[in-house]
């Protein structure tokens, strides 16, 4: 009889624990998701992509104002120029990408079965140069957001589509991204998770906090702080020097599962890139 | 000595004059006197970037308002053990960073701020 008994709780433990077990990226990125549903119920999918400027009145007028002419079309004219424009071996980074690197920018960053690492987009355009003979490009601004600018300008409403392979190397970097972006760091111990996650919406010194969901549809993204365009990973980088980390170096295997796990949080929603921001 | 000239070496004794009775009250308006003072400059430079508190223009409002605090925190160790390390104090997953424990204050400085947050 007490075999018996303890047959019946060992299944039932089983049958509880096994979607807690069985939780992968696709299981993750419904309960985040729902998070935010609940958290700003009057905000769609759409909205949650607008960051800051949900949960502001004034900024938002003055940021629909600088819409009215994005400071980013330069870049985005500035990256089609370089894009189309062969090396010196005559070839174009068309020859790079699969569908001529057209409207393929909402599905990276991209788990590379080869190398058995996250390749972001950033990453492969200057892959391509090399390939062509050229020097790659500085990775945060410049030439490559500028073309990146282009690249994301051809996917501008397409559903973000991070994939997450169910393979071992590619779940380990997904879980990597995941840690690195709930682990505190630097002397106020903050992760990225505090402001962006749970004091979403709420102010800090002065400024609104953006959600999780949504942030990676706009990049790269101008910046009027910076005066410029800037990739995500300038973003990130800031974000931790902001908050007095140190901060991760571009193109690392570290920040790429970060920006893997970010962005993946943004699936199914209307990229809107490049953006602008203050 | 015509007005060129006057103007030529007079203007740098002038200069020197006006920026110093203008940095004289700058100066001794960063430099807070009373114990109750620098409280208040430790609080509005480490607390207002998430609560909100009279005097703090820049204020955040991550975490909840000081108001009525000897209320709230009728004992003083209480606020000091929170101040300290809250993820000990408070909770694990608080984002409210470790004051004390990560040297941003010391314990005289965290007495200076309990002293300024019981005014509010």
């Amino acid at each position: 009889m007490k075999r018996l008994y303890f047959i019946i709780i060992s299944l039932l433990i089983s049958l509880v624990t096994l979607p807690i077990v069985n939780a992968g990226p696709q299981e993750d990125l419904a309960a985040y998701q729902k998070y935010f549903n609940k958290k700003f119920p009057d905000l769609s999918a759409v909205d949650l992509s607008n960051g800051m400027y949900n949960f502001n009145k004034d900024k938002r007028e003055q940021w629909e104002d600088i819409m009215s002419f994005p400071p980013y079309e330069i870049a985005i004219d500035d990256g089609k120029a370089l894009f189309t424009t062969p090396f010196k071996n005559g070839k174009t980074y068309a020859s790079c990408f699969e569908k001529g690197g057209q409207a393929i920018a909402h599905t990276y960053p991209r788990f590379d079965k080869k190398s058995g690492k996250v390749k972001t987009l950033a990453a492969l355009v200057n892959e391509c140069r090399v390939k062509n003979g050229e020097k790659p490009l500085p990775y945060l601004k410049g030439k490559l957001a500028s073309i990146l600018a282009y690249m994301a300008d051809t996917s501008r409403g397409q559903l973000m589509n991070v994939e997450v392979p169910a393979e071992p190397a590619a779940l380990a970097a997904y879980e990597d991204g995941k840690r690195i972006y709930f682990t505190r760091r630097g002397p106020r111990a903050f992760a990225c998770y505090h402001c962006h996650w749970e004091a979403a919406g709420s102010k800090i010194r002065g400024n609104e906090l953006s959600t999780a969901v949504g942030q990676a549809t706009h990049f790269p993204t101008y910046r009027s702080k910076w005066g410029g365009m800037g990739t995500i990973q300038r973003r990130y980088k800031g974000c931790m020097k902001n908050i007095g980390a140190k901060p991760l170096k571009q193109q690392t295997e570290a920040m790429n599962n970060l920006e893997y796990f970010h962005t993946f949080l943004s699936n199914g929603i209307p990229m809107n890139a490049p953006g602008t921001r203050f | 000595m015509n007005r060129w000239l006057v103007s030529k070496y007079l203007q740098g004794p002038v200069l020197v004059v006006l920026c110093s009775l203008i940095s004289i009250p700058v100066l001794s308006a960063d430099k807070p006197k009373t114990p109750l003072e620098q409280g208040k400059v430790l609080a509005l430079k480490l607390c207002q970037a998430c609560h909100e508190f009279k005097g703090a223009d820049q204020a955040g409002t991550v975490g909840p308002p000081f108001i009525q605090m000897s209320q709230r925190f009728p004992k003083r160790e209480r606020m000091r053990d929170i101040i300290y390390d809250p993820q000990k104090a408070l909770k694990p997953h608080t984002m409210m960073p470790p004051f004390g424990r990560h040297g941003f204050l010391d314990k005289k400085e965290i007495e200076l701020v309990i002293d300024y947050l019981y005014t509010l």
